[in-house]
């Protein structure tokens, strides 16, 4: 048995819980039942299910990591000898297993109330409380294993996780409220209830490959970046099944947004960089590729997108700015920003979230108040009228940026030697 | 055992390992010594994998650890300053997922349970949780996690601290049966007097760089010695300059530390030469690590 999901094993079950869960359990559909309201168990089990394995599970998918980091055992996972797969699924099933348990038994419970009356929607409903957990589980490994190379306090990282909750409220409501209202994505029909299986399974197995991949990283097992911009491709092609008229500037809004995720959440200090030099100068590409951080990756194919948006057919997402190359600029300067603050010696993520505030917000706020369009525009070009100005001032606001990391990297160089 | 070739680490704005060069032989204990931010922890990490470092490289039993981290583990056992152990596990539990994890083959854990335990005197808390024991058994288990595999390189970083003088003596006790069955051990501490129980070898870190390497008990080579006086005696450093074998490192009227080329039967003739030409002599014999340290260090810094 896999020694990470057996050690789970062994903390989660004891006598005790073995029998307090069915027994809280039945007790709650007793209820339910004897309530009159029999025809609620079904729904009754649904809504256990999201409490137990949904929200309950993914703390507990969350703290797979965070616990490891907090009791110092970490270290000892990373020197073992288990395969980084074996160490993903052990910690995935085996962390969430006693919600598991009773999630088995919500599900149980569910068919039995409402197979026989609705037999397909309730199978396409069982399947897709399950997926929904594996992606909310799995979600909750990465922003662990990510969160965990960061600068973020390991308390603060907890908060982080509330995030998780956007995908489990965007896709709750269809598993109480079956619409029949189709769904049309990619020019083709589905049942809300198919969609979300369909949509949920192939998250999930997006989010576990990515806990997968940082899993990787964490037993030391060094990946090249590849795996997130394709990422960023796929998500754009999603959600393009939606919308799909101007495919490029979803493409480059996407982009930008992961950018900024990874630009915040991964290590940006200057020994990064220095190690990548020395790599690039030992010509040792595949040394320079497995320790280059990932926003790079998807700050070029932001770029990769604001040029074919640029020749792209105007449509509503293109009235969001004249020129989608100012937009991969600007991500540029704040990319080069995040830099120059992660070369200092303060917390470089408070600082970036501080300074990226003010320069994107509230100065051309500021501006615009006061009446100042043409201040405002050289503050954020993005909306500027012309298309050619809207460009260059971005381009001066990235050369600057670049330039002002570009002098810290050579002042903290000099100092060292 | 352990190679090691201009490794160069660095925190933001610190250089904490400076180009160090070092080879760590097969069978030895050796003491890694240095004040609070020598380096001596990240030196640890980095030999582990567990760190990767700006430049350099580093192989352990003929392996690079940046190339084959995953393969040099299988070889290697780690104590980290601030291990933990899983509270709720009994001791048996937490060997037995140390070994599983570590790749032992299913029939083999139980005896390797057995021998580990008995190794570390555990056999017969092997059902008492993690969290009922005391600091030194919790030190004991997570020993024993990182040597259930049998590895060829040991790394501990500071395994006495906080441990009473009998535990320490426990633990010296050990380590010298781990290095008698052929293990490679790299220990630091604060504590001195312990790592000189069993330390064959010292290595002093100052700054990230190495300010000393060399066997503590060199048989015929030059070795460390130091003597006291029962009063002030002028004549003291002269006596000690004009002897051939003796090359003085540190002396007032009272007190010497020189180091002497010769064996025991020739350090016992010293002795008596020494008392011969009127020294009262109350100390004689070899420096201690606490003394060898403290001079390394003062050589440093001149």
């Amino acid at each position: 048995m896999n020694p990470e999901f057996k050690r789970n094993l062994w903390l989660n079950f004891s006598l005790h819980r073995l029998i307090g869960m069915p027994a809280i359990l039945g007790l709650i559909f007793l209820a339910v039942a004897m309530n009159g309201q029999a025809n609620h168990v079904g729904s009754s089990a649904a809504m256990l299910f999201v409490g137990i394995v949904w929200l309950w599970g993914t703390k507990n998918a969350a703290a797979a990591i965070g616990d490891e980091q907090r009791d110092h055992t970490w270290d000892q996972q990373r020197m073992s000898a288990l395969s980084p797969w074996a160490m993903t699924w052990g910690k995935l099933l085996g962390a969430t297993l006693f919600n598991w348990y009773g999630g088995a038994i919500c599900i149980l419970v569910l068919l039995i109330s409402d197979l026989a009356k609705d037999p397909i929607n309730t199978l396409l409903k069982a399947l897709s409380l399950i997926a929904m957990s594996l992606l909310l589980h799995g979600a909750a490994l990465v922003m662990n294993l990510q969160l965990g190379q960061s600068d973020f306090a390991q308390n603060r990282r907890g908060s982080f996780n509330l995030l998780l909750a956007i995908p489990a409220l965007f896709f709750m409501p269809s598993v109480f409220e079956l619409s029949e209202t189709p769904i049309t994505w990619w020019d083709i029909s589905f049942m809300p209830l198919q969609f979300q299986l369909l949509a949920g399974s192939f998250f999930a197995v997006c989010s576990i490959f990515a806990a997968w991949r940082l899993m990787q990283n964490a037993l030391q097992v060094r990946t090249q970046p590849w795996a997130w911009p394709i990422f960023a491709c796929l998500l754009t092609a999603f959600l393009a099944g939606f919308n799909h008229e101007n495919l490029p500037m979803l493409g480059l809004i996407i982009s930008s947004s992961m950018t900024y995720a990874t630009l915040f959440s991964e290590p940006n200090s200057i020994t990064i960089w220095q190690r990548i030099q020395q790599r690039i100068q030992a010509k040792n590409w595949h040394g320079a590729l497995i320790n280059l951080p990932l926003w790079p990756t998807t700050l070029i194919l932001s770029f990769a997108f604001s040029l074919l948006a640029t020749g792209a057919a105007p449509s509503e997402l293109s009235s969001i700015t004249t020129a989608p190359l100012s937009i991969a600029l600007m991500l540029l300067r704040d990319s080069a920003v995040c830099v120059f603050l992660a070369f200092g010696p303060k917390r470089g993520v408070a600082n970036s979230l501080l300074y990226l505030a003010l320069i994107n917000g509230l100065l051309p706020f500021l501006a615009h108040s006061s009446d100042l369009p043409s201040v405002a525009y050289l503050i954020m070009p993005i909306n500027h009228p012309s298309s050619i100005a809207s460009i260059l001032i971005s381009a001066i606001h990235a050369l600057m940026a670049i330039a002002l990391a570009f002098w810290r990297w050579q002042a903290l160089q000099s100092a060292q030697r | 055992m352990i190679q090691i070739s201009d490794l160069t680490f660095d925190y933001t704005g610190h250089r904490a390992l400076n180009q160090l060069n070092l080879q760590v032989e097969r069978g030895s204990v050796t003491a890694l010594v240095g004040a609070n931010g020598a380096g001596k922890t990240t030196l640890m990490r980095c030999i582990a994998g567990l760190e990767t470092p700006l430049a350099g490289s580093i192989t352990v039993a003929g392996l690079d650890v940046q190339e084959q981290p995953r393969t040099v583990h299988r070889q290697m056992g780690y104590l980290s300053d601030f291990f933990g152990l899983y509270q709720e596990l009994t001791v048996a539990q937490c060997l037995e997922y140390a070994a599983a994890s570590q790749g032992l083959a299913k029939d083999a854990i139980a005896d390797a349970i057995s021998t580990t335990a008995a190794r570390l005197s555990l056999s017969d808390r092997l059902g008492q949780k993690a969290s009922s024991l005391s600091r030194g058994l919790r030190q004991r288990v997570a020993i024993g996690q990182a040597i259930i595999h049998a590895p060829q390189v040991l790394l501990l970083d500071e395994p006495a601290s906080g441990l009473d003088p009998e535990a320490r003596n426990e633990l010296a006790i050990l380590f010298r049966q781990l290095q008698a069955s052929g293990m490679t051990l790299l220990v630091s501490s604060h504590i001195l007097a312990e790592l000189e129980a069993y330390s064959s070898h010292m290595l002093v870190l100052r700054d990230g760089k190495i300010l000393e390497h060399r066997a503590l008990h060199q048989g015929l080579a030059s070795k460390a010695l130091q003597l006291r006086l029962a009063s002030p005696n002028d004549k003291l450093i002269e006596i000690l300059s004009a002897h051939p074998a003796i090359n003085l490192s540190k002396a007032d009227t009272l007190h010497a530390e020189f180091d002497f080329n010769g064996n025991s039967a020739e350090q016992a003739r010293l002795l008596a030469e020494l008392i011969q030409a009127g020294l009262a002599i109350t100390s004689f014999g070899e420096q201690n690590l606490q003394q060898a340290y403290l001079r390394s260090i003062e050589g440093g810094k001149s």
